[in-house]
């Protein structure tokens, strides 16, 4: 069998599948799906080096080990017959290297560099810096076919086509033709890449390299290869040569394309050979095969020296500050692909292969230079003003190989904040001068409009009243998509223009985003409960609509604002009641107001009670009432509703302070909190006046313990509980209370009672009065 | 190798004719692209289909709706003869579903390309200039298969098919680069959806004319967006407007996106003249058709008659 003629088919094949693949990189992605990477996947390259750098394998990589196994059986085959690149190379080799010149001419030790450089990349990537995109080859021809081959050859295909239109005949063809390459082959619209002349450059500097040596990438440079050959040295298919027929004649030696063969013809060294037959082919008398024998003829292969090995793991790990603090210090932050983790993740698993730019339906993915350090070299970057992130699209995360970018679910997508838009109000049309504009929030694709419009009066240069609509960003709905920046028909850099985010954030869904205050705690639904009716919201002012008599307390204690809802989940109604007090300890007091000292603790909130058919509970700054009416178990309706409830409010805030302050024997669920002198007549009235000295800042909680009915009032200041006790003292005179002292206390006393007031040691800087009620 | 050629004279012979055809046709690049056509305004075709807006409710199927409307207007047989090439041009502009109501419902389309090719249409185009994706738009909308399974010839819009246009008695838009299929047609067949919009308040059939514009319609909106609008019918005379308001985007529009804002208003509308119908469709809006700034301008420069009579029924 001709050998060379089937690898040459293969070659083809080979190379016209990875074009397939790319050219089928484009949306809808409905041909080959999630297998247009297959290439990059089969990199065991990248696959260790990921691996390294990340400390887990990718399961994307499972090709490449499939390779291994291959390699390992029939040697470094993917060299000679499947890499794109060593493909793209032998052609390239028989346009520029020289006629009939002798391929063993090499510098022999420079077959070593491979290994420095897979050793430097391994070892970089183990201290997760990666540098094998740079060097990998696959990496390296997707990128010079995505940013060059593929953009240009659409373009001077579309220019002799359009040429040709008005040509008669020819131009009928032409159309037939352009339209067929429009539909399969081109992207969605001309590619353009920054530093596409850089990629062809480089790549055009590896070709050239065949000056000196076929394959010279292959020979001496490649990291992969440099696998390939460290596996194939224990392959089961070898080389071998019969000594006996060999006339040492070296065309095998001049011919071989790795320069593998050494002097006399009779070995090679191991693990250069590719496989590609030429040997055999060339031989006069046919002393070369390839077989599965126990031992080929090969040599000892070209190794690194002890010395040599240490040097290079040494430069890898030099390597690795140089390439990780080059990042550091920019104010860029490049808009990054939806669906990258976090920055640090993303550098470790990109590739550096280009696929996402081919997909990436309005060119708006391109590389990024050295503005973010050398190592976001070739990783990709959303330019808005090239192209925007269309709303609807994953298909970066679909055919990046390593999951560097991960494949988000649509609605996902849709959340992802990859950057925030900021107005530059100097450029800005509708902002700088008399004349509206809004093409920013016509595109803006969230469904809430991330960029609105407010009506105003301004005036023009001529000093006449204009109105104009000006553009504000909503920084809570914008996703950073640039599609406001792509259309903004200011000349230069865009009036309006995004900024990256780092690492990404996920909006939250709409339905999930709650109105402030009390309405916001009462949804449509509650678990199985749906309202019957729409909330109804009361402001400050207007509680007594709400709750007509009880309100002065609220209003003593501090009230916000109110709203209502009523519920039903099949015959049963639930109502709830929601208050916003002014501060958690206001909202404590009005539940220990309202609570009934017999109920049981439910457990939901900061504080609970519950007794029949009603379940009150504090938390934050909120106080709940919930009333059930219904005909199931009352308790566990009301407190799964409560919980639900109690769920929506995030904050917590315990117990006020002052119910530390209880002595051990008080019964704490008789407690209340006092702020005033109307919830100080639960103790004892004391005119409407306020004596105790609330408005000053003073803190009281009534209580009930064995020696009956007590208050405890704290002050910040002894003066303040001094002028308190007496201004007590005083009120309890003049409506008939005799004064009498006892050692550390007060007394007044009168036929309803005793009034003793002790004043209690300094806690925690606060001053202590203690009142008891003492009945005789 | 074997055969009249060597391996070499072939490829020889082969580069030889390749480099002539490349010639040729970067000749006719240079010949060609230097020259930018010019063309006409669209004169309209007259046809005695009747005056006024005739509006059909009160059915669930789009096909039923648009039936109805365009029958109440005289018949799309009084409208397209024999061979007539048709173009049918809806609102295909954002990557969004029939759902969401920021395209036209892509039943009406394929209705009326089912009615034109009925009456004799030898073909019948449907395409329009979208702002996202064209690839995207055209299949989420679901118009581009709907049209095609009705016989439509679908196709995305090419810059070289954009040829300018002198607009006589425009106030703005002296003159634009316009699309010529729409300027070569027979018949045009103006086919917009209902929607609110941030900038012009509302959009309908004139709003809809955009589509047909090349260039950079980003311009447009700086300054005197409404003018622009009144000014670009002139040249772009449609023969027959069908508004689709079966589903209305009521707010954010012109994309849109949530699906409680749009409402089933459950109303195709036919009439020959813009204006007529675009004042009906602020009226299903729910706004006085003299506030939408571009509705006036086209009234004040008579392309229209803002008053004219409206029939509404029941479609069976």
């Amino acid at each position: 069998m001709n050998m060379i003629k089937l690898r040459r088919i293969v070659q083809v094949i080979s190379l016209l599948f990875f074009l397939f693949l790319l050219v089928v990189t484009v949306y809808p992605l409905s041909i080959m799906g999630g297998w247009v990477d297959l290439y990059m996947r089969l990199s065991l390259l990248q696959m260790l080096a990921t691996w390294l750098n990340t400390g887990g394998f990718i399961i994307a990589f499972l090709p490449a080990v499939v390779l291994l196994a291959l390699t390992l059986v029939l040697g470094r085959f993917f060299c000679g017959w499947v890499c794109p690149m060593g493909i793209t190379l032998d052609f390239t080799d028989r346009l520029i290297a020289r006629r009939g010149a002798d391929d063993s001419r090499e510098i022999l030790k420079w077959k070593r560099a491979k290994y420095v450089i897979l050793l430097i990349v391994l070892a970089a990537a183990y201290f997760e810096a990666n540098l094998a995109g740079w060097l990998d080859p696959l990496s390296l021809i997707t990128r010079t076919y995505v940013e060059v081959v593929l953009p240009g050859f659409e373009f001077v295909t579309a220019l002799l086509f359009r040429g040709l239109y008005p040509v008669p005949v020819l131009g009928g063809a032409a159309r037939v033709f352009h339209s067929f390459f429009k539909t399969s082959l081109y992207a969605l619209q001309q590619p353009a890449f920054h530093g596409m002349a850089a990629t062809a450059l480089i790549f055009l500097g590896i070709a050239l390299l065949a000056l000196f040596n076929r394959r010279f990438w292959c020979r001496f440079i490649c990291p992969l290869g440099a696998v390939f050959a460290l596996v194939s040295r224990y392959s089961v298919f070898k080389r071998v040569v019969d000594p006996d027929k060999c006339i040492a004649c070296n065309k095998c030696v001049k011919n071989c394309r790795m320069g593998a063969i050494l002097e006399g013809g009779l070995s090679e060294y191991r693990g250069e050979c590719v496989e590609c037959f030429t040997c055999r082919d060339v031989c006069p008398v046919d002393a070369v095969s390839f077989r599965p024998v126990m031992k080929g003829t090969a040599q000892e292969p070209v190794n690194l020296s002890r010395r040599g090995f240490l040097w290079s793991l040494g430069a890898g790990l030099a390597a690795v500050p140089i390439v990780r603090l080059s990042r550091g210090g920019s104010e860029r932050v490049p808009i990054r692909p939806p669906g990258v983790a976090d920055i640090d993740s993303f550098m470790q698993k990109c590739l550096r292969c280009g696929q996402c730019m081919r997909v990436c339906p309005t060119n708006g993915l391109q590389p990024v230079w050295t503005e973010t350090g050398i190592e976001g070299l070739w990783t990709p970057e959303l330019v808005p003003r090239i192209g925007y992130c269309e709303f609807n699209c994953n298909l970066c995360g679909a055919v990046c190989p390593s999951g560097a970018i991960k494949k988000l679910a649509e609605d996902v997508k849709q959340r992802t904040v990859i950057g925030l838009a900021a107005i530059d109000h100097d450029r800005c049309i509708p902002w700088t001068g008399a004349r509206n504009c809004l093409v920013c929030e016509e595109h803006c694709p969230v469904p809430d409009k991330a960029i609105r419009l407010r009506l105003e009066i301004v005036l023009d240069a001529f000093g006449n009243e204009v109105e104009i609509k000006r553009p504000y960003v909503v920084q809570e709905e914008c996703i950073g998509c640039g599609i406001c920046e792509a259309r903004c028909p200011v000349s230069g850099p865009a009036a309006i223009r995004v900024t990256g985010i780092m690492p990404q954030e996920l909006k939250q869904r709409r339905t999930e985003v709650r109105e402030r205050g009390p309405a916001g705690l009462l949804p449509a639904a509650v678990g199985g409960w749906k309202a019957t009716e729409d909330v109804m919201k009361f402001g400050q002012d207007r509680l007594y609509e709400f709750i007509n008599g009880g309100s002065e307390i609220y209003y003593e204690y501090g009230f916000e604002s109110a709203a209502t809802r009523e519920y039903a989940l099949g015959a049963d109604e639930m109502v709830a009641d929601v208050f916003e007090m002014s501060d958690p300890d206001a909202a404590f007091g009005i539940f220990s107001n309202e609570r009934d000292p017999g109920g049981v603790d439910p457990g939901v909130g900061d504080a609970g009670s519950m007794t029949f058919g009603q379940l009150l509970f504090c938390k934050s700054s909120y106080y709940v009432k919930v009333n059930y009416y219904g005909s199931i178990d009352a308790d566990k309706a009301l407190t799964e509703f409560a919980a639900a409830i109690s769920g929506f409010i995030d904050d917590s805030a315990g117990m006020p302070e002052i119910m530390s302050e209880l002595p051990p024997d008080a019964d704490v669920k008789t407690a209340m909190l006092v702020e005033g002198p109307l919830v100080m007549r639960n103790f004892l009235y004391m005119g409407d006046t306020d004596v105790a000295g609330f408005s000053d800042g003073a803190r009281g909680v009534i209580f009930d313990s064995p020696r009956g009915r007590e208050m405890l009032l704290l002050y910040g200041e002894e003066s303040a509980a001094l002028k308190a006790e007496s201004s007590i003292g005083e009120h309890l005179k003049s409506v008939g209370y005799m004064e009498a002292s006892g050692s550390g206390y007060n007394e007044y006393g009168s036929d309803a009672g005793v009034v003793r007031i002790s004043e209690l040691s300094k806690g925690r800087g606060a001053y202590k009065l203690r009142l008891s009620l003492i009945t005789k | 190798m074997n055969g009249k050629y060597t391996r070499r004279e072939f490829i020889e012979k082969l580069t030889v004719a390749g480099l002539a055809v490349s010639g040729v046709s970067i000749a006719g690049c240079k010949a060609g692209f230097s020259r930018t056509l010019k063309m006409g305004v669209r004169e309209g075709r007259e046809s005695d289909l009747k005056k006024g807006v005739f509006a059909a409710r009160g059915s669930d199927d789009p096909a039923v709706l648009t039936r109805a409307a365009v029958d109440s207007v005289g018949g799309m047989d009084r409208l397209v003869k024999r061979g007539d090439v048709v173009v049918v041009k809806p609102n295909i502009a954002w990557d969004k579903s029939p759902e969401q109501a920021a395209n036209t419902n892509p039943v009406v389309v394929a209705t009326l390309v089912q009615l034109a090719l009925a009456a004799g249409a030898s073909k019948v185009k449907v395409f329009d200039r979208a702002c996202n994706s064209d690839r995207r738009t055209y299949r989420r909308s679901g118009i581009a298969e709907a049209a095609e399974k009705a016989g439509a010839e679908v196709s995305f819009v090419e810059d070289s098919r954009y040829v300018s246009v002198d607009i006589p008695g425009a106030k703005v838009l002296k003159e634009w680069p316009l699309y010529r299929d729409v300027l070569e047609s027979d018949v045009f067949i103006n086919v917009p959806i209902l929607k609110h919009h941030g900038a012009t308040g509302m959009t309908a059939g004139m709003k809809n004319l955009m589509g047909c514009a090349g260039g950079n319609r980003g311009a447009w909106h700086v300054g005197e967006l409404d003018r622009r609008i009144a000014d670009v019918q002139i040249a772009l005379k449609p023969d027959l407007v069908v508004l689709d308001a079966f589903r209305v985007l009521k707010t954010h529009g012109p994309q849109g996106g949530n699906l409680e804002d749009v409402s089933d208003a459950r109303i195709v509308a036919a009439s020959t003249d813009l204006v007529a119908a675009d004042a009906y469709a602020a009226k299903i809006f729910g706004v006085e058709p003299e506030s939408i700034k571009h509705i006036k301008f086209a009234s004040e420069m008579g392309l229209g008659d803002i008053n004219a009579e409206v029939s509404e029924f029941a479609a069976s």
